[in-house]
């Protein structure tokens, strides 16, 4: 028995409704697909992005804006920590490395950051692609994504905000808040983190206290950058990275900095709330999607069951020929069967797209790179539906296999 | 004409033998409702039959049941020693694929395919498949047809052509028995005259029991026997 000849000629006949039907289904899938995939990708971009963040301390004040200023860079003002904590952080037995996180200028749009060479370095994890990390007070470290050239030397401008959009060399909204008498010489690019800070601009922390006439918070003026901080006051900082020894450390250090005006959070904690609420999006999302997938199924079945009701004629032809009631039944499932597989498997591809296309934009607006995953989920999602279309599709094939065939003939 | 490859090792066609059969319908719970009722009929190996009467007498019917198509709800049918009421309908489906050739009045091809798509669609339904013999078979009948190119779409074929393909793929497998519901209803008059010319010497080459309920009264000439059937009785035969 070779049912595809028959297949063939019913799903020609069909016309531009063999398209349709497949594309119909297509969409509704991809939109389930392509809401799980995004979610995915989201989450797990976004958690590599908080990697080297293991605590973070600042003023007491929100935590969220805590962490998606300093991971994220999304340049919030935030209530400064005083400073003189670095010193008693870097001397804490419970520490192995910290660092500050200083915003408040801006270059072409681009942040820039004043921290240590070791955190530029991410604790020794990433070395410059291009040149090298900055060594002392007035040069720059550069993020893969910001346009400026090795060698180059700007001046910032006070801002906070600007994350976003990279303004010309000579925009007005700069040029006016611009420090005079302070400028910066590019020593290096980072390698591509996939990450915000891709459009940072990392100078040394005391580079930017200095800019903003604070000192440079060492006692002489020629010290070697980062802790210890031994001037008489050091400045405050908005952030503080901290980097502990062990697991059990972690803990004890966000107990001792989440009191006397001081917060800690571990970056990944505030995460899981913020996926918690994400999470609840999605469900609401992928339950619509459900929905209309299953309206979809159900339109499509309706329509597939109408057409085989006007095919009872040409089916019957084919029983008088010699076709046993089998041969039709396998004629009817394939046809529905390969419609809604087409279906859900476009709209595998489809939602991947989606998720793609929408990931891009997501990149192009924060610097968060979501990695593309073809999720092993999407899969079996896609794998569930066709095994239920492949169900249903038994449906109308099962109607035609007692068809009356002299009756059928004559009508 | 010229013959066909293969038909030679085929097994003569087997008499045709009713007895006593009848087909009632049962109508929304009411008495069932008697629409064919034939006590005897012998139709000899060969034999060249037209079945005529009003619409609705019951020729379809009867020519279904020759084809085990339905099953009579009384009655013996039987083919040689094959007893046709019997079978199971996935045994007469078999028995039909490989002994009936089959040609109705709207000849019901399946107009996506090609002609020889058409002619070779039966030998999907069963286990055998499409062999190049087969194919080099339907190429020849759909020739022997009038129709010289095989791979045209049965749906740009004039009616006539049609009825040509429609009886090819009735003649594929050489059938025993050639069954015809109105074959020259839906051409015109010479249109019709050939395909019955067609009909008729195609059984007469393969020595097939060929019966055919017709009102062309040009084809009914052309005929052994007439059976004329009026509210499913089977009234008269002429010779």
């Amino acid at each position: 028995m070779n049912p595809f000849p028959m297949v063939r000629a019913d799903l020609k006949a069909l016309r531009w409704l063999a398209f349709a039907i497949p594309l119909l289904i297509a969409v509704a899938v991809a939109m389930g697909v392509g809401i799980g995939a995004q979610e995915r990708m989201l989450r797990q971009s976004s958690a590599r992005a908080a990697d080297d963040f293991d605590l973070v301390i600042g003023a007491a004040g929100s935590q969220t804006q805590l962490v998606l200023t300093t991971v994220y860079l999304d340049l919030e003002a935030l209530p400064l920590t005083d400073g003189a904590l670095l010193n008693t952080l870097s001397k804490d037995p419970r520490v192995a490395a910290v660092a500050p996180i200083a915003f408040g200028d801006v270059v072409r749009g681009f942040p820039v950051v004043g921290t240590t060479p070791a955190f530029a370095g991410r604790w020794g994890r990433v070395a410059a692609t291009e040149g090298r990390l900055f060594e002392k007070e007035g040069e720059a470290l550069i993020g893969a994504d910001v346009s400026l050239k090795i060698g180059e030397t700007f001046a910032p401008s006070h801002a906070t905000g600007g994350a976003t959009h990279a303004f010309q060399a000579d925009a007005e909204e700069e040029t006016r808040h611009r420090h005079e008498g302070v400028t910066y010489t590019v020593v290096g690019r980072l390698p591509r983190l996939g990450t915000p800070w891709d459009r940072a601009i990392l100078v040394p922390v005391e580079s930017v206290w200095e800019t903003h006439g604070l000192g440079n918070g060492h006692a002489q003026d020629d010290a070697e950058l980062g802790p210890p901080f031994d001037a008489k006051t050091v400045p405050g900082v908005p952030a503080i990275v901290v980097k502990p020894k062990r697991v059990a450390d972690a803990y004890a250090l966000r107990s001792s900095y989440r009191q006397g005006g001081t917060m800690a959070v571990f970056p990944a904690e505030v995460l899981v709330s913020l996926y918690k609420t994400v999470g609840d999006v999605r469900d609401v999302l992928v339950a619509s999607s459900w929905i209309s997938n299953g309206l979809i199924f159900v339109a499509v079945l309706l329509l597939l069951l109408t057409l085989t009701g006007l095919r009872r004629r040409r089916y019957a032809v084919l029983r008088a020929l010699g076709a046993p009631a089998v041969y039709i039944l396998t004629v009817v499932w394939l046809e529905a069967a390969i419609l809604l597989a087409t279906g859900c498997g476009l709209g595998l591809i489809f939602g991947w797209g989606a998720a793609a296309l929408v990931s891009r934009a997501i990149e192009a607006e924060t610097g968060l790179r979501l990695a593309f995953s073809a999720g092993l989920t999407d899969v079996l999602f896609v794998v569930g539906l066709i095994g239920l279309g492949s169900l249903l599709a038994l449906i109308p094939a099962v109607l035609t296999y007692r068809l009356p065939v002299s009756d059928a003939l004559r009508s | 004409m010229r013959p066909i490859a293969g038909s030679e090792c085929r097994k003569a066609a087997a008499p045709l033998v009713l007895r006593d059969v009848r087909v009632e319908v049962r109508q929304d719970g009411g008495a069932p409702l008697r629409v064919l009722d034939v006590p005897a009929l012998h139709i000899p190996s060969g034999a060249r039959i037209a079945l005529t009467g009003p619409s609705g007498a019951g020729k379809t019917t009867l020519l279904h049941l020759l084809a085990g198509i339905g099953r009579p709800s009384h009655g013996m049918i039987r083919w040689g020693n094959l007893d046709l009421a019997g079978l199971t309908e996935s045994a007469r489906d078999r028995w039909r694929r490989q002994e009936i050739g089959l040609v109705f009045q709207d000849f019901h091809l399946i107009p996506e395919l090609s002609i020889l798509d058409n002619i070779l669609l039966p030998l999907t339904f069963g286990a055998a498949g499409r062999t190049r013999e087969f194919a080099q078979r339907a190429i020849a009948l759909s020739e022997r047809m009038g129709l010289p190119n095989p791979h045209r779409r049965a749906a740009v074929l004039s009616r006539g052509e049609q009825q040509r393909v429609a009886m090819a793929r009735a003649l594929l497998q050489d059938p025993a028995i050639l069954l015809a519901d109105e074959p020259t209803a839906s051409l015109d008059a010479a249109t019709g005259e050939t395909l019955g010319t067609l009909l008729l010497d195609a059984a007469r080459e393969r020595g097939a029991t060929l019966v055919v309920v017709t009102h062309d009264p040009h084809l009914i000439s052309r005929l052994d026997t007439v059976h004329r059937i009026e509210s499913g009785h089977l009234l008269e035969t002429r010779p």
